[in-house]
């Protein structure tokens, strides 16, 4: 419908001029605004679909309205433009505006079915006039739009644009996003650990040189069985291996000895040796001993070593040498078995078929033993067994070269009788007894261990080396 | 409720064990025993839970998991070695597993290490510092006085390896030892005094 404003008579959609007074209804009514397409009336300043200012230049570019006419009579019957009206100068969208307007339109598309969709300036589409704007549009698009929205006032009385608030709220609300936008792409306060910035990881050894240095390596692991015993071996044992061998050499036939065995088979190699010479060495003496472990690492490793030498085996056979088993729990089972031997083991004597130890020879408490003697290669294993021991019981500790710093305070304290390190008391061991182990071959392999160590320091500050691929 | 009756129990039970051990009365010392071995099961049962675990996380990789084949050697692996060790305990079978699988495979890695520690002193004793200067006098002495053949060359030599072993290094060591102590104190502390609560299976 359109509505004559100068008789405000409702009009058909196409009439032309009004059929009760005769006004001219193409131009003289409405202005098409360039960007949507929308009617909108002569006075209004702004779109009221888009909000488009209608006086701006592209807006003007349209041909000035001609004033209403109020009489009927001066209204020309036939004042339909014979030439089209001069096209309206296309406003170049703005990219944002476009999708916002697209946005609102679909939305007002939505909500409004009855409304026929406008077109689309994005399109291309030209606009001569309003009437060939209607007759492209197929019809008056905002028909049916009478009985939702109040149109007929907005278009019928005469009032003068202005920006609706809306644009103010939007302009606020562009604002705000503006603001959180910044505060968002902020970055967060950083601690200054993470402020600073690391250096790539990079492979400073080449990889010619870090085959090299593994080389050497190898054969640096290769001497103690190749050396025909370039250095000579040390005379005389250390106090510690000195204090151990006088304390064993004391023990009689009726002595009994507890050994632990906690280390695993990565350091099997270290201590290994000095164990089978001692349990050689009480087995020849006739002490009664008892292995036990509290990891099955070293219980496997306990029975392998007996069951590898031949007069072990015998002293397995003939009830010597014993093996008492695992003791779980670590902490809580070395306090469980200094408490009560049998307490400690009693889930292994009440097994039936599996491993049974016999008990009927052995101390009921750990002090009953002449000696505890623990080989390990873990400070936690043995600080269990320091600690949870009673003050009374002075173990003797052959340990790795890599716990023996950590176990010194306690052999200063005298909770530990004697502290030798694995590799050093086999050697000693060796050099009181001249008996198989190769101590020769073992000094000459920790010093080629040295000189390989001294040649990577030479080479990591002589050789320039450049960086590597960035890992 | 259910967190304030954990927290309960931790304290009493703590606080049972330490008077054990601190006080000599017998009465003490037998429920803190008892309460140690129930510590000793309860830790054997959460090694089979751990155990069910394992078994249960590489069953779902082999059902729709990018590394299926591990999972399923490692559970072979895991149920014929439990099997072995449970049918037929003390057997050959199992000393022939310990002899020619798991002592081989853990002392190769253990023998990498070296290789690896290699790399690591190539980085470490590049003189830049200070700090790295007094690392790479300290392990090059230290390592040079550890050969037995110094002690036979000249005797004095030993003597300076036990007092840097007695002196310095053993002072390090106290100050550790004297922290974990004081750590694991406090932490003990903060458990009896109910400040931090024990594990209740709430998120």
């Amino acid at each position: 419908m359109i509505v004559c404003p100068n008789c405000q008579h409702h009009n058909h959609v196409q009439a032309t001029h009004c059929a009760q007074c005769g006004q001219s209804l193409a131009e003289a009514v409405y202005r098409v605004c360039p960007s949507c397409g929308a009617l909108n009336p002569i006075e209004g300043q702004f779109c009221q679909r888009c909000l488009t200012d209608l006086t701006a230049p592209t807006a003007k570019a349209q041909p000035t309205p001609t004033p209403p006419d109020t009489t009927p009579e001066a209204a020309p019957v036939e004042s339909v433009p014979t030439e089209p009206a001069p096209q309206p100068v296309k406003p170049k969208p703005n990219k944002r505006e476009t999708k916002r307007k697209k946005r609102r339109d679909r939305n007002e598309r939505a909500a409004q079915r009855e409304i026929a969709p406008l077109p689309d300036p994005a399109e291309g589409r030209e606009y001569k006039s309003a009437e060939s704007g209607l007759a492209e549009l197929g019809g008056d698009p905002l028909a049916g739009v009478a009985d939702v929205l109040p149109l007929e006032t907005a278009v019928a009385l005469p009032h003068r644009g202005s920006p609706p608030s809306e644009l103010r709220s939007e302009h606020d609300e562009q604002e705000d996003a503006r603001l959180f936008s910044s505060l968002a792409s902020e970055p967060a306060p950083l601690t200054a650990a993470a402020q600073q910035v690391l250096p790539p990881l990079r492979s400073e050894l080449p990889r010619c040189l870090k085959l090299v240095l593994s080389l050497l390596l190898v054969l640096a692991a290769c001497v103690p069985s190749l050396s025909p015993g370039w250095l000579p071996a040390p005379t005389t044992p250390s106090a510690g291996t000195s204090a151990m061998l006088s304390a064993l050499s004391s023990l009689g036939s009726d002595a009994q000895v507890l050994i632990a065995y906690e280390y695993g088979p990565d350091h099997a190699a270290e201590l290994d040796p000095v164990a089978e010479r001692l349990l050689e060495q009480l087995a020849d003496q006739g002490v009664r001993v008892h292995l036990l472990s509290t990891e099955p690492a070293g219980l496997g490793l306990a029975e392998q070593m007996l069951h590898g030498s031949d007069s072990l085996q015998m002293g397995l056979d003939n009830g010597q040498l014993q093996v008492l088993g695992l003791l779980p729990g670590r902490e809580i089972g070395v306090r469980t078995l200094m408490r009560s031997v049998e307490s400690a083991f009693r889930m292994q004597t009440a097994t039936s078929g599996a491993h049974t130890a016999d008990l009927t020879h052995t101390p009921t408490r750990v002090s009953g033993f002449d000696h505890v003697i623990l080989l390990g290669d873990d400070s936690r294993a043995m600080r269990a067994w320091i600690e949870q021991a009673p003050p009374t019981l002075h173990p003797l500790a052959i340990v790795t070269a890599q716990v023996y710093p950590a176990l010194v305070p306690y052999e200063a304290s005298e909770q530990l009788a004697t502290l030798v390190q694995g590799p050093t008391a086999a050697i000693e061991l060796q050099a009181s007894t001249s008996q198989r182990i190769t101590p020769t071959g073992a000094s000459d392999g920790l010093a080629a261990l040295f000189l390989v160590v001294l040649c990577v320091a030479i080479l990591a500050n002589v050789l320039p080396v450049k960086p590597g691929k960035t890992r | 409720m259910r967190r304030i009756v954990v927290a309960a129990f931790a304290v009493i039970a703590g606080l049972l064990v330490c008077l054990g051990l601190l006080l000599p009365s017998p009465w003490l010392g037998r429920v803190a025993d008892l309460l140690l071995e129930g510590a000793l099961i309860l830790a054997a049962f959460a090694l089979l839970l751990g155990l069910l675990n394992v078994l249960r996380t590489h069953a779902r990789n082999i059902v729709k998991g990018p590394r299926r084949g591990q999972s399923i050697v490692l559970i072979v692996a895991l149920l014929l070695t439990s099997a072995i060790g449970l049918l037929f305990p003390q057997s050959a079978a199992q000393a022939w597993i310990f002899d020619y699988i798991y002592l081989p495979i853990q002392a190769s890695l253990g023998a990498l290490l070296a290789f690896v520690a290699l790399q690591a002193a190539f980085r470490a004793f590049r003189l830049r510092t200070v700090d790295a200067a007094i690392l790479l006098a300290s392990s090059l002495i230290m390592l040079f006085l550890q050969i037995p053949a110094t002690a036979a060359l000249w005797p004095r030599l030993g003597a300076v390896r036990d007092w840097m072993l007695t002196v310095p290094v053993a002072a390090g060591i106290r100050g550790l030892l004297l922290g974990i102590a004081l750590g694991t104190m406090a932490t003990a502390l903060r458990i009896l005094f109910a400040v931090d609560r024990p594990y209740t299976g709430e998120e």
